[in-house]
């Protein structure tokens, strides 16, 4: 098991209803984390439209996820 | 290069002036006195001009064609004075060792000078009447030199004192910021605050990219407008306040949208081009457009109370939007202020950060934005603040480029969807891996298969026939320019890119 700090972006943070929080878990990479995160709350983003950053630095989604990790979920935004 | 007159122009000698046994072309124009201007008989025509800013604006424009278009040199002379009807009013001339040069050089020099030097006309009307006409025919175009009637005897020394006591501008960084160049795209939330503090910094010159009109519900969010200008172009609107604002600065405004045609020549005179745009089509296309043209870009995009500021720079491992969005993001999965609902303040912010980024870059500023993105999020006050390395095999800013931005004919490399003819020698190589949904409703030419960029990469054939193929036919084109320098010689480039495919 390891804890990972998760913080969502945009539309993804009102799918979610929270900007951010902890989670416990085994996901190898940050493409398992994300897809155990979107089963469970219903997250309607599919990878390939969000971009991942670990510890203040975008990463690809094959990434491995260690313990302590900062993870943030950005998708696209165009409003201006 | 640039010179008033206030005698006859003798073109013939002009155009002799210019010979050179290098030339291949020489392409002339001539701006002619003519009998009617909007309805009305005209019989003569005043021309007065402010002749320092004039010649050395003037003398500008020259400069940029010959250096943008490959010249071997141009001249372009401008009456002032009296002038009858058919008498030559302006002349151009550019040199250059093929024609296709030399007809683009002329027109940008023309264009300009028009909407850049201060030169007022003056009719004199077959009914006795006379009135005061802009040197650009009706467009809004905005130029006001330093002490000019048209400032009032304004003094702009009291005008930038207050940002002149900042060590870091005072008299040299304010001749700095008069000598920058920057283009907004996108007069909405963004643009109206970035221009406004752009206009007021004293930005030399700001351009305006905009074809909307005013609507009601644009006014909470735009500051620029009023409830007369509803209905109104926001480029004229805009322009006349940013002029009432600042009278020592030269605002031109482009009426027009944004398209994959136009886009090369708008931003080509510019410095740092802001994308205040409010959709992702056109976020890529302006990045396309900055890579190939080696512009700074400062795009921004707010979501509610939460902002993305990116700045782009056209330097080493600089990585550009399309670093940051490898796929495009499928429609549907980006909020619009229209769906999603925006506060004036806080599109406002974000504007203004843009602005504030366009001037730490002119300025030499610590700090400024360089293949970064920083996420604000308004609410809580925090920043994100990411590095946006360059993608490996990224296409559009993997140092394939040619080695300066000037003017490159690319007649012979473009080829339309149309022109494509069935051969089974032939592949189309994307650029960028497309949402699949566009790409299968796109119509591809039969005997044509699509091909990634990646797969062709290193081990390109040199005696098989490719087309290349991006978003908008932009970065493809000087992409099939530098690859035939390298010897690759049947390289192509779909004209207009594959959105021009799924059009059909």
């Amino acid at each position: 098991m390891k804890t990972v700090h998760v913080e969502y972006y945009a539309a993804l943070r009102e799918q979610r209803g929270v900007p951010s929080e902890y989670v416990s878990c085994d996901a190898a990479t940050v493409h398992d984390l994300y897809e155990r995160l979107s089963a469970q709350h219903g997250l309607r983003f599919t990878p390939r439209n969000l971009r991942v950053a670990v510890n203040d630095a975008f990463v690809e989604w094959n990434h491995t996820l260690k313990d302590g990790d900062r993870v943030v979920f950005i998708p696209p935004v165009a409003g201006g | 290069m640039f010179t008033l007159q206030d005698t006859p122009l003798n073109t013939a000698q002009l155009a002799a002036d210019l010979a050179d046994e290098r030339a291949g072309a020489l392409v002339a124009f001539e701006g002619r006195v003519r009998n009617e201007n909007e309805g009305r008989r005209v019989h003569s025509l005043w021309y007065e001009a402010y002749p320092n800013l004039a010649i050395s604006e003037g003398t500008r424009i020259v400069e940029e064609a010959v250096t943008q278009f490959g010249l071997i040199r141009a001249a372009c002379v401008h009456r002032v004075g009296h002038l009858g009807l058919g008498d030559v009013a302006v002349w151009v001339g550019a040199l250059a060792g093929h024609r296709e040069a030399a007809f683009a050089a002329c027109r940008y020099i023309i264009d300009n000078v028009k909407k850049r030097v201060p030169i007022w006309k003056k009719e004199f009307y077959a009914d006795g009447d006379s009135g005061w006409i802009n040197a650009e025919d009706g467009s809004a175009t905005v130029r006001v030199p330093n002490e000019s009637p048209a400032a009032g005897g304004l003094s702009r020394t009291v005008y930038y004192s207050r940002q002149a006591r900042l060590p870091e501008v005072g008299e040299a960084g304010q001749a700095r910021l008069g000598e920058t160049r920057v283009l907004v795209v996108g007069l909405g939330g963004l643009g109206c605050a970035a221009a406004a503090y752009l206009a007021g910094a004293g930005i030399g010159t700001l351009g305006l990219v905009e074809d909307d009109r005013v609507e009601l519900s644009n006014l909470h969010r735009q500051p620029l407008y009023t409830i007369e200008h509803v209905g109104m172009a926001k480029v004229e609107a805009a322009a006349a306040r940013l002029h009432r604002q600042n009278p020592f600065i030269t605002v031109i405004p482009e009426r027009v949208r944004l398209t994959a045609e136009n886009s090369e020549a708008l931003a080509r005179g510019y410095d740092i081009i802001l994308d205040c745009t409010d959709n992702l089509e056109t976020k890529f296309l302006l990045n396309d457009v900055a890579v190939v043209l080696r512009k700074k870009m400062i795009h921004a995009a707010v979501y509610q109370y939460e902002g993305h500021l990116f700045g782009y720079v056209p330097q080493e491992n600089v990585g550009c939007l399309r670093c940051l969005w490898h796929t495009l993001p499928e429609p549907g999965c980006v909020g619009a202020c229209a769906d999603v609902g925006v506060l004036g303040a806080f599109v406002g912010v974000l504007g203004t950060m843009q602005a504030a980024e366009a001037l730490k870059q002119a300025l030499e500023l610590p700090g400024a934005l360089q293949g970064e993105v920083v996420i604000h999020d308004f609410l809580r006050h925090t920043a994100k603040r990411l590095r946006v390395p360059r993608r490996v095999n990224c296409p559009t800013c993997g140092g394939e480029y040619l080695p300066s931005t000037r003017y490159y004919d690319f007649t012979e490399i473009e080829v339309t969807a149309q022109s494509l003819t069935q051969s089974s020698e032939v592949a189309l190589v994307l650029l960028e891996d497309t949402d699949k949904s566009l790409r299968s409703t796109a119509v591809l030419p039969r005997g044509f298969t699509w091909v990634p960029w990646e797969h062709v990469k290193g081990a390109f054939p040199k005696d098989k026939r490719l087309v290349l193929c991006c978003e908008y036919g932009l970065r493809s084109k000087y992409l099939a320019y530098a690859l035939r320098q390298q010897g690759f010689a049947h390289v192509y480039s779909l004209k207009g890119g594959w959105r021009s495919l799924s059009a059909r």
